[in-house]
């Protein structure tokens, strides 16, 4: 039987990708097995549409991964992820806009940044560091503290004034992650990935507030300004962030940063995990965009559901291409077909250049295989920890006494 | 004859403190001494016996002996006498280079040197920090010239006493006699790299993280004993990432001291007083390799300003063993006096296109963010000798990178770096019996 594709997304990437393997691209109408799509997934995921894949289609979203894609959900997703947070930081106008203003008081000082939740590449986003702008800003809009008549809610989180810098300028970081589970979860992250520098030296004065060259790393946004170097986009492979972090900073806190992402991604999934409406049929692959602030402390900006598959560069085309390529490496059962009955384990080889973050199947194995634990903990939380701590490859290469405390402090940093 | 010797020690100790008197390290250490002696660890009834042993518990002693060190490195490359046919490539060679730099001011209507008016100089002093934002055009320079041009220059040096033997293989590009008979005579000319010490990393057997780990640990032992030459002994075999911005720095004898920023700042001054042709070219081959590189950009604006101070340093001409060929220029518009002539370029060195990349290891091991910092890098030629040693590589790499220095300093280096050529091709077997004949 041959392996067919449909996607809506004319990417050379993608296509290139999939013919590479000697699958058939068809129309949405034929009969499909591998779908990549953007717009027209979510007609099919309705009630309505009346259609059923079958045990051999498989699809690149998840019915609802606005859960984790959209920022105001994320926010409350995460939020629900940990009850016992002590200090906020994000809010959702204008739903929390009381509480945000308490907050704001109690530091007057601090610059805040606004995003649209719905929309990407930067788009609709700026700062304020004085309430009267912000209300400035719902006066123009036209139905702002009404929720139900308003058209766009926003998330207001305090701006990261203190980012790390490298060359003067201010930087993201866009990390890959795969996801073929929710439930239960089982997620990879890509070794590869790049920082996306602003093209203009960083500012945190008052005066530079509202030039977004200066403030936002989105590609979109820099690519209009007059420094944008068409040749390397102003992107810088995450290997090279590595180096230099290892001689700048040492290797030792540059290895705990890196966990730490891989920690912060972890949780970012775990929390959204029981209301991702899972799906068998389904696989996703997130962009994550993350800041690292002065003192090596990573912070999650966003997740992208649709990360662009766009080639702004020749190692970006190289790089989009290798993780097409080792996406459909992992999806894809060792029998070469898809089956929605396998059970998601891929081999090693199959992972190619994507390391496990977590696993639960793998997890509750170990957890069987392991009776009489000494180590046994009472918290489900803490034994999943420990137990992903000791699955992901990437962090067992530390020494042993490094790892609880590893745990614990990212549960605690989240 | 012990007497002799006695007075062998004296005289060099009198002649070190002679010379260490007007170094910029003198200052600090003579202020701490000071310090010490007035402290209580120094007792007035045993005053010489406590102020060494204050000395030595302070790490001064330490100190003193890494200026010692220092000192002898700079001695060591002063007596050398070169070959008389590659002094004379060499001046021909430089002669060419200053040819082509005239021409090109001819042809642009432009002058190597001259002074910076107000205006230039407020507009450069206030982009310094973001130089990739200074705006000069320079769109009608081009490099002086790429490193193929001067490797075509190497390959076709032939020297008039060498002789083609019969039965020696074709070694395509190397026409230069031998200076040893034997491997034995080689190994004792080059004792250094015929200490059959490996590289660490390369073709070794286990783990390489481990191997770092093990690595990184003695690396910050050697680093609390604080004494360059050990630090030295340390990089021959290789020296982790984390470590390698405080290793050389040790070796090298700078770090942030307050003399080294006025050094730099000195350097910085040059600059934005005279404006020399030779920046033109440093401005064009970063904007020629640095701007357009996913690797580099980064450091786009540190390496304006290393670049344009580094070409400012003449000690860099000074402490070159073969001194090359530079030129005495008089200033636009003035008299041709003593102070209105400077030596061009400052630093003896003219970039050649890419020389910019070589800077590549010292920014991302330097952290860029302080101007200390970048007072350190200055000493750049001294990194490159560090480089050669760190770097894990194959003999193959390491005379890449010795023909980079070569090309960086021009004829300097071109007797070592044949017979190293030659050495390594003995290394590999083959050839071994062409020496004993």
């Amino acid at each position: 039987m041959k392996v067919t594709f449909c996607t809506d997304l004319d990417k050379s990437v993608v296509v290139a990708n999939c013919e590479k393997r000697g699958w058939v691209q068809v129309g949405p109408e034929d009969d499909w097995l591998i779908a990549k799509k953007e717009d027209g997934y979510k007609s099919l995921f309705s009630v309505d549409s009346g259609y059923r894949m079958n045990d051999n289609q498989i699809i690149n979203h998840f019915p609802n991964h606005y859960e984790i894609s959209r920022k105001d959900l994320l926010v409350k997703n995460i939020k629900r992820y940990r009850r016992d947070l002590e200090k906020e930081v994000t809010f959702v106008l204008p739903a929390d806009y009381n509480m945000f203003v308490e907050e704001y008081r109690k530091a007057p000082q601090s610059t805040w940044i606004m995003k649209p939740c719905g929309r990407s590449q930067g788009s609709g986003i700026f700062l304020i560091n004085k309430l009267s702008k912000l209300k400035r800003w719902s006066r123009e809009s036209k139905n702002p503290f009404q929720p139900q008549l308003s058209k766009e809610s926003y998330v207001i989180s305090r701006y990261i004034e203190n980012p790390l810098l490298i060359g003067g300028k201010k930087f993201d970081l866009r990390l890959y992650v795969l996801v073929t589970s929710f439930r239960p979860l089982k997620a990879y992250q890509f070794k590869h990935g790049f920082c996306r520098f602003c093209t203009v030296k960083y500012d945190s004065s008052v005066a530079e507030l509202d030039n977004m060259y200066v403030h936002l790393t989105n590609v979109s946004v820099q690519k209009h300004g007059s420094e944008y170097n068409a040749l390397h986009g102003g992107k810088m492979s995450v290997q090279n962030l590595r180096l230099y972090l290892e001689s700048t900073r040492g290797k030792a806190v540059t290895e705990t940063l890196f966990d730490q992402i891989s920690w912060l991604i972890t949780h970012s999934l775990k929390a959204v995990a029981p209301v991702i409406a899972t799906d068998r049929h389904c696989f996703e692959c997130y962009g994550y965009d993350i800041i690292i602030d002065n003192k090596l402390k990573p912070w999650l900006i966003e997740v992208n559901a649709s990360p662009s598959l766009t080639s702004t560069t020749a190692n970006d085309r190289i790089l989009k291409h290798k993780l097409l390529d080792n996406i459909l490496s992992i999806i894809i059962p060792p029998c070469g077909y898809p089956d929605v009955r396998w059970n998601k384990i891929p081999s090693r080889e199959a992972m190619r250049d994507f390391d496990l973050l977590i696993d639960e199947d793998l997890i509750h194995l170990q957890e069987e295989m392991e009776t009489g634990d000494k180590y046994t903990v009472k918290q489900t939380m803490y034994r999943w920890n420990r137990y992903a701590l000791f699955n992901c490859c990437r962090i067992s290469c530390l020494p042993n006494k490094l790892k609880p405390n590893l745990a614990e402090r990212c549960v605690l940093e989240l | 004859m012990d007497e002799i010797k006695d007075k062998g020690i004296h005289h060099t100790a009198i002649k070190i403190c002679e010379d260490l008197q007007p170094s910029p390290a003198y200052v600090g250490l003579y202020k701490e001494i000071q310090k010490l002696v007035s402290s209580q660890h120094v007792k007035y009834d045993d005053f010489k016996d406590s102020l060494t042993k204050a000395i030595k518990d302070n790490g001064i002693e330490c100190q003193l002996r890494n200026n010692i060190y220092h000192w002898v490195r700079v001695k060591n490359t002063e007596s050398v006498t070169g070959h008389v046919f590659f002094k004379k490539a060499q001046v021909h060679w430089d002669k060419r280079i200053h040819k082509s730099l005239n021409s090109m001011c001819n042809e642009l209507g432009i002058d190597l040197a001259k002074l910076r008016s107000t205006a230039e100089r407020n507009d450069l002093m206030e982009k310094w920090s973001e130089m990739s934002n200074y705006d000069v055009d320079v769109s009608k320079y081009r490099p002086v010239y790429a490193p193929k041009d001067f490797l075509e220059v190497l390959l076709n040096l032939k020297d008039p006493s060498f002789v083609h033997k019969d039965g020696e293989p074709e070694w395509e590009f190397s026409f230069l006699p031998l200076e040893v008979k034997d491997l034995e005579d080689l190994r004792a000319l080059y004792t250094e790299f015929s200490r059959g010490e490996q590289i660490l990393g390369t073709g070794l057997v286990g783990s390489q993280a481990a191997l770092e780990e093990e690595r990184i640990i003695l690396g910050e032992k050697v680093l609390t004993k604080n004494y360059a030459p050990v630090a030295q002994e340390y990089l021959k075999r290789g020296c982790p990432r984390s470590l390698r911005a405080k290793m050389w720095s040790l070796v090298l004898g700078v770090g942030g001291k307050y003399t080294q920023q006025e050094y730099f700042h000195n350097l910085k001054n040059h600059v934005l007083q005279y404006d020399l042709m030779i920046d033109k070219l440093v401005i064009k081959d970063i904007q020629l390799t640095a701007s357009n590189d996913d690797q580099y950009f980064v450091f786009e604006d540190v390496l304006y300003q290393i670049m344009l101070c580094f070409s400012r340093d003449g000690t860099i001409i000074k402490n070159l063993k073969n001194q090359p060929g530079y030129m005495q220029v008089i200033l636009k518009g003035k008299q041709p006096t003593a102070e209105n002539t400077i030596t061009f370029p400052p630093s003896g060195v003219i970039p050649f296109h890419g020389f910019t990349i070589f800077l590549f290891e010292v920014t991302v091991s330097l952290n860029s963010k302080s101007i200390d910092n970048i007072a350190e890098a200055v000493s750049f030629p001294l990194f490159l000798f560090a480089l050669t040693w760190t770097r894990r590589s194959t003999s193959a790499v390491v005379i890449r990178i010795i023909i980079q220095i070569y090309k960086k300093a021009k004829a300097n280096f071109i007797k070592k770096w044949y017979s190293g050529h030659r050495d390594s091709r003995i290394g590999n077997g083959g050839t071994v019996t062409q020496c004993h004949q």
